[in-house]
């Protein structure tokens, strides 16, 4: 029986309540039955909420939660995306807002957001296929025996801007989708599947870089399980250091065996 | 790199504006059609700058207090422009500009209808300041105040990002030239940068809007000249928003614009992740 390990990292931004984390991560996997309890596939979604803009935090969870349980596909992508934003728009703009927060608001919320399908082999041990789409700068990290196979949809650190294209609340449906990045591989039993935000992403871009290549040692304290209290720990060094941008920070990796 | 310190509750930003409330600010601005006075001008420069600034640290908990704000009008002296509850106060937290406008209006403004199109919808709008022109042009103590509240802020928040001074006037001085009193001013540094100083001229000269030059060639007179020598260099980072923005800014742009808007640069102000290029029809 094939076997899946999930398990995510997070952090909100240095100074920032736990309620103030704007980033979302989310996954879900398949079974065939739950007696043989073989996995088909698994979705698992990372989203970053815009800072500056309205209502992000329930923006990005909204998007990675729906990704993540197939609400939100490349095929059905406009219809989908409309009902979130009916929804988003329900919780997040209310009739009795004050001034400021009704010009806020009506800019909308904005997030990057990643989604990556992972699908089970059709035989015992073999290769499986994944999908990924984008839509922002968090990303994609596969791994096999230590190597870097795939980093989507960026490959080097200077990629990164401050604005970066974002996912929006508002606007025309159309544009939303034609700005989707998609991409498509194969895995073997063994590999992992790293999903990031930008602070992170461009972090483990940056240490590749270094390196001359992904050095498994060097970021198993970001990548690897940790306890709330270690990765919070580990966070606050690597800010403090100046190696990691103070923003929220996720990372969620998906392990084959 | 200067100019790069974060922004944010723990080490908020700090504006100081300096309002031109004299006399000859009663004049029309530009080509006058529109019927429009220097003092409209700069009285609605300086409500939407504000309100910018409070709609930038908008969030849905409230507004957060990212800037400290003091606004100076200057003609029978210098002092305190806020009326109501903030009346007499310098320093004060973003949040309680937002709460206490002296009146909200509703206007009329285009916006994006989802599907690629633009519809009219009433907005509201924050009124804090009214047009005012009585007196002289006491510049050069307009400039010794601000340094005042500069060296004041900079003691409380030395490592964080350098006061902002904008100064909303038409340039004509009365009590002095300026200059000496600027450059002072731009000298006043936290550890991260020395403080910014940024001039609107309002001119009744019929030249065109000028906005961040490089160099003094477009510009009419010499009011305008002089505020754009005492004006401070734009930072790289603002240079680099400037031109996410499609303003045409070259290397060597000042903050400084002749008859054009200043409000512009709060976009200019790095708080976190803003919506580039977002993906939705504009």
């Amino acid at each position: 029986m094939m076997a899946l390990t999930v398990y995510a990292n997070w952090a909100p931004k240095s100074g920032h309540r736990d309620s103030e984390y704007e980033d979302a991560f989310a996954f879900r996997c398949g079974c065939r039955s739950t007696d043989q309890g073989d996995w088909t596939r698994c979705r698992i979604a990372v989203a970053d909420g815009a800072t500056d803009s309205w209502a992000s935090g329930r923006w990005a969870r909204l998007l990675a939660r729906a990704a993540a349980q197939g609400r939100l596909t490349p095929n059905r992508f406009a219809d989908q995306f409309r009902r979130l934003r009916t929804r988003w728009h329900r919780k997040a703009v209310p009739a009795d807002l004050s001034w400021v927060s009704e010009e806020k608001a009506r800019g909308g919320g904005h997030a990057a957001v990643l989604t990556a399908t992972i699908r089970s082999p059709k035989k015992p041990g073999g290769e499986g296929v994944w999908s990924a789409w984008v839509i922002g700068d968090c990303c994609l990290f596969q791994l096999r025996a230590g190597q870097l196979v795939t980093s989507f949809p960026y490959a080097r650190p200077e990629e990164f801007t401050c604005s970066p294209i974002l996912l929006g609340t508002a606007g025309d449906v159309d544009t939303v989708t034609s700005l989707r990045t998609e991409l498509k591989g194969n895995w073997r039993p063994g590999d992992e599947f790293v999903l990031a935000t930008d602070a992170m992403a461009l972090w483990i871009l940056e240490r590749v870089d270094e390196a001359g290549g992904y050095d498994e040692s060097a970021l198993a304290d970001a990548v690897r399980p940790r306890t709330r209290a270690e990765f919070a720990a580990w966070v606050g060094q690597a800010r403090r250091s100046g190696q990691l941008r103070n923003d929220d920070t996720t990372v969620i990796s998906l392990k084959t065996s | 790199m200067p100019y790069t310190a974060e922004i944010s509750r723990a080490q908020p930003a700090c504006f100081i504006f300096l309002i031109d409330q004299s006399g000859s600010m009663g004049d029309q601005i530009g080509s006058g059609e529109g019927g429009v006075r220097k003092a409209d001008a700069a009285a609605d420069a300086i409500n939407r700058t504000l309100q910018n600034l409070c709609v930038r640290c908008a969030r849905e908990e409230g507004v957060r207090n990212f800037f400290s704000i003091t606004v100076l009008g200057y003609s029978q002296g210098v002092r305190p422009a806020f009326g109501g509850p903030l009346a007499g106060k310098e320093l004060i937290p973003i949040s309680e500009v937002a709460e206490h406008p002296a009146r909200v209006d509703t206007r009329t403004k285009r916006v994006p209808d989802g599907a690629g199109g633009l519809v009219e919808q009433s907005v509201r709008f924050p009124i804090w300041f009214e047009p005012v022109t009585n007196g002289d042009t006491p510049m050069c103590a307009a400039f010794y105040k601000a340094a005042e509240v500069a060296k004041s802020w900079i003691d409380q928040h030395p490592n964080g990002f350098p006061p902002i001074v904008m100064n909303f006037t038409d340039g004509e001085s009365s009590d002095g030239d300026p200059s000496a009193l600027a450059s002072t001013l731009r000298t006043l540094s936290s550890g991260d940068g020395a403080t910014l100083l940024f001039n609107l001229h309002l001119s009744s000269h019929r030249a065109s809007p000028v906005e961040f030059p490089s160099d003094e060639s477009r510009l009419p007179d010499s009011y305008a000249k002089l505020l754009f020598q005492m004006s401070s260099p734009l930072p790289p980072l603002f240079l680099s928003f400037a031109r996410e923005e499609r303003l045409p800014v070259s290397d060597g742009a000042r903050g400084f614009v002749f008859n054009a808007d200043l409000a512009s640069v709060v976009k200019f102000l790095n708080i976190g992740t803003r919506p580039g290029g977002s993906a939705q029809g504009r």
